[in-house]
């Protein structure tokens, strides 16, 4: 019977972090998208941290985790809040329409 | 109580200068000319203080500051004051008032009046940093600061065509003789090791300095080379022929300006630098003999010159040049205090013709051709009678002052051992026909001849202003006594004063003159006076004659013997070649490459950059991953790169 490892660990969460990336970096479609491709990025780091504090038997890396966590709930929320306010300003939500920084 | 009142003396112009220019545009027209006049005032009543306080003779040293120092040569600010020294400060604050007194008449209409007086002032406190300077660097300085000033208000009226090409024109001409005094002060330092004036006053006595020979162009005494190099500073300041075609052309400035000029704060400058090295020049045998052929022929020439010029103003210019040849010639022939004589009894008449030819300008409107005014004696009789004591002065009249210096120059010219002194005695003496027909020339011409002037400027003619009108009445006392007081003063040292060491003085030796050559140029004024009358009031058909068979002769000195021309041809054009040909390379490769390369490629590379910046949200994300990989891995790279360019600090 194999073990789970913490290679095994680290590929899922390789994996993991990726289809964040390019789920943030394609998407064209919607904006909350965007955020919630970031959230996958911010779980996956997460999850690397508390395999680490697994497998090295150091659970300062869990504790750190729910501290982490909390945090991104509460930049979820600011998200959302801006989310909110941008859809009431120009009735989209469309990735390409956010041009303003442009230079 | 001595420190202050000679602080005062040389710092109150600049302080006029500097609050003038405190003053916003609008109200330093209306402020700055008063303030300006007042503190150049107050100058002159502290020297005045300061003459009646000193004994004369002794040498007063104060030390301001010191500028800097390296190894073993400290240079100081400070001023140095004995007899000739505040002569000139005396001289150049009583002048210097009455100009900016008489500005306030004539420049009343001018636009920039402010800057005027203020750029005045500045002119004022250059020439006495000048005079007082106790070291080489210093009067360095002034030298510059007199130079920076003409170009300034030579080239005030700057919207014109002409001042500013004659304030460029001054200001590189003098650049020449610049060198000689660069090259002097180097010399000086390299055989004195100071360039305190006083150390080289007591070294240049000390016969293991004087016997010193430079090699340069082939063996030279150390004096006679750096006397040469200080003649050719003098000569640039000073006008002298070769480097005098700035002083005509300077006439394009303000008449106030070129009476400052003339008398007081520029052409000055070059005859008080020979004679504060009156005792080197007593051991540089060749450059006395220099000096003397140079003074001759300056005085010679622009007398000749004068002769047919038809400005107002350039003829007194001219005749300025060729008395600044005869100061230099009684320098040469080693009676520098006669030569300072001359020079002070000199800038009495000649700013007094000077400011005499402003009020006539002002009077005509400003015309300053000679042939289109006439008849003006009972328009303006006031200007006329000082422009007759003007003209009497320095055609050498018994008891106006030109005659009591000028006889002392040719006398010592008789008196005089050294080569080619018999030659400069002959030119001197046909230089005072010269003197008296030039100057009777413009008397008779302008005031005295039928009016040629039309009648829009007749109608308008008119005596100037009380402010003016006091300058010259001042002006014309000193050009009628200064000569007999000067003789007393300067020549026989009576009344108090003494040169003391300050500048090498012989009393003048009457013995051996004959009664003859004593009253020969008193003679020969009177006879050029004749002349003059004769060409310009009774048979003036004459003087027309005289040109047309003389034609060659007429053109040449109407043409000051093309000498515009010729530098135009040697130099001007040369130098204009070269520098339009450099200015190519420079444009093509210097700016092209450097400082318009440069913003021209930023540009291009900011424009290409521009494109990137899209402000999509993915994109920027896209960067950010991208820069902090990029990051990581040169942090990992680190240890394994073969140079340590270690920024971030892993």
């Amino acid at each position: 019977m194999k073990t789970v490892t913490l290679n095994h660990c680290l590929v899922l969460n390789g994996i993991l972090f990726t289809l964040g990336l390019l789920g943030a970096l394609l998407n064209k479609r919607h904006l909350l998208m965007v955020l919630i491709a970031v959230e996958v990025m911010l779980l996956a780091v997460n999850l690397n941290m508390v395999s680490f504090s697994y497998f090295l038997k150091d659970y300062a890396g869990q504790v750190f985790t729910v501290f982490i966590l909390t945090v991104a709930a509460a930049e979820a929320a600011i998200g959302l809040a801006i989310l909110m306010l941008y859809f009431k300003n120009h009735g989209t939500i469309e990735v390409s329409s956010a041009t303003t920084l442009k230079g | 109580m001595f420190d202050l009142l000679i602080f005062l003396a040389v710092f109150l112009p600049l302080a006029g200068f500097v609050v003038g220019n405190l003053f916003p545009e609008r109200y330093k027209n209306k402020h700055a000319p008063l303030i300006c006049t007042t503190f150049v005032g107050v100058s002159f009543i502290s020297t005045l203080l300061l003459t009646i306080n000193l004994k004369f003779g002794h040498v007063h040293h104060t030390h301001l500051w010191t500028w800097f120092k390296i190894k073993n040569l400290k240079v100081d600010w400070g001023m140095l004051i004995d007899s000739l020294t505040l002569t000139m400060v005396l001289l150049v604050t009583f002048i210097s008032t009455l100009v900016h007194m008489y500005s306030l008449g004539y420049m009343h209409n001018d636009y920039h009046k402010g800057k005027f007086f203020t750029l005045l002032s500045l002119f004022t406190f250059a020439m006495l940093l000048l005079v007082t300077a106790p070291n080489l660097l210093q009067l360095f300085v002034g030298w510059e600061g007199v130079g920076l000033a003409s170009y300034l208000l030579i080239g005030f009226w700057y919207t014109k065509k002409r001042p500013p090409t004659a304030a460029m024109k001054a200001f590189i001409v003098n650049r020449v003789g610049d060198v000689g005094l660069v090259a002097a002060i180097g010399l000086i330092f390299y055989v004195f090791n100071t360039i305190e004036l006083t150390s080289i006053f007591t070294k240049i006595a000390v016969s293991s300095y004087s016997k010193q020979t430079l090699h340069l162009f082939g063996d030279m005494p150390a004096f006679d080379l750096i006397g040469l190099c200080l003649l050719l500073g003098a000569m640039g300041k000073s006008a002298q022929f070769g480097l005098h075609t700035w002083l005509p052309d300077a006439m394009e400035g303000p008449t106030p300006v070129s009476a400052l000029i003339h008398a007081a704060t520029m052409v000055t400058a070059g005859i008080f630098l020979i004679c504060r090295f009156s005792h080197l020049f007593e051991l540089a045998p060749i450059a006395q003999t220099i000096m003397l052929i140079i003074g001759s022929i300056t005085t010679l020439f622009a007398g000749y010159v004068a002769l047919t010029q038809n400005d107002i103003k350039k003829i007194i210019a001219y005749s300025t040049c060729s008395q600044l040849g005869y100061m230099v010639m009684a320098c040469a022939v080693s009676a520098y205090s006669v030569a300072i004589f001359h020079l002070v009894t000199h800038a009495f008449f000649k700013a007094l013709l000077f400011l005499g030819a402003g009020s006539v300008i002002h009077a005509m409107s400003g015309e300053q051709d000679i042939r289109r005014m006439g008849g003006l004696y009972k328009n303006i009789p006031f200007t006329y009678i000082m422009m007759l004591i003007g003209s009497l002065a320095i055609t050498g009249i018994p008891i106006f002052s030109g005659f009591f210096s000028k006889d002392a120059i040719i006398e010592s010219l008789y008196n005089s051992h050294m080569p080619f002194s018999g030659a400069a005695f002959v030119i001197a003496i046909i230089v005072v026909i010269f003197t008296a027909i030039y100057s009777w020339r413009l008397i008779f011409i302008t005031f005295h001849q039928e009016p040629h002037c039309d009648e829009q400027v007749s109608a308008h003619i008119h005596e100037s202003p009380a402010s003016m009108k006091v300058p010259l009445f001042i002006l014309s006392i000193g050009a009628i006594f200064s000569g007999y007081i000067g003789k007393k003063c300067y020549l026989n040292e009576r009344l108090g004063f003494k040169w003391g060491k300050t500048l090498m003085h012989a009393p003048l030796d009457h013995s051996n003159i004959p009664v003859f050559i004593q009253y020969l140029p008193l003679l020969f004024s009177i006879l050029g006076i004749i002349i003059a009358y004769t060409l310009y009031i009774t048979r003036r058909n004459i003087a027309d004659y005289i040109m047309k068979k003389c034609y060659f002769l007429y053109k040449l000195s109407h043409n000051k013997f093309y000498i515009d021309e010729l530098y135009d041809f040697i130099f001007v054009r040369r130098v204009k070649f070269l520098g339009l040909l450099l200015s190519k390379g420079d444009i093509n490769m210097i700016d092209r490459f450097g400082p318009d390369g440069i913003a021209s490629g930023v540009f291009k590379t900011s424009g290409f950059v521009k494109k990137a910046a899209t402000g999509q949200v993915n994109h920027m994300i896209l960067a950010f991953v991208v820069a902090l990989v990029l990051i990581f891995a040169y942090m990992l790279c680190v240890p394994y790169l073969p140079l340590q360019l270690n920024f971030i600090g892993g």
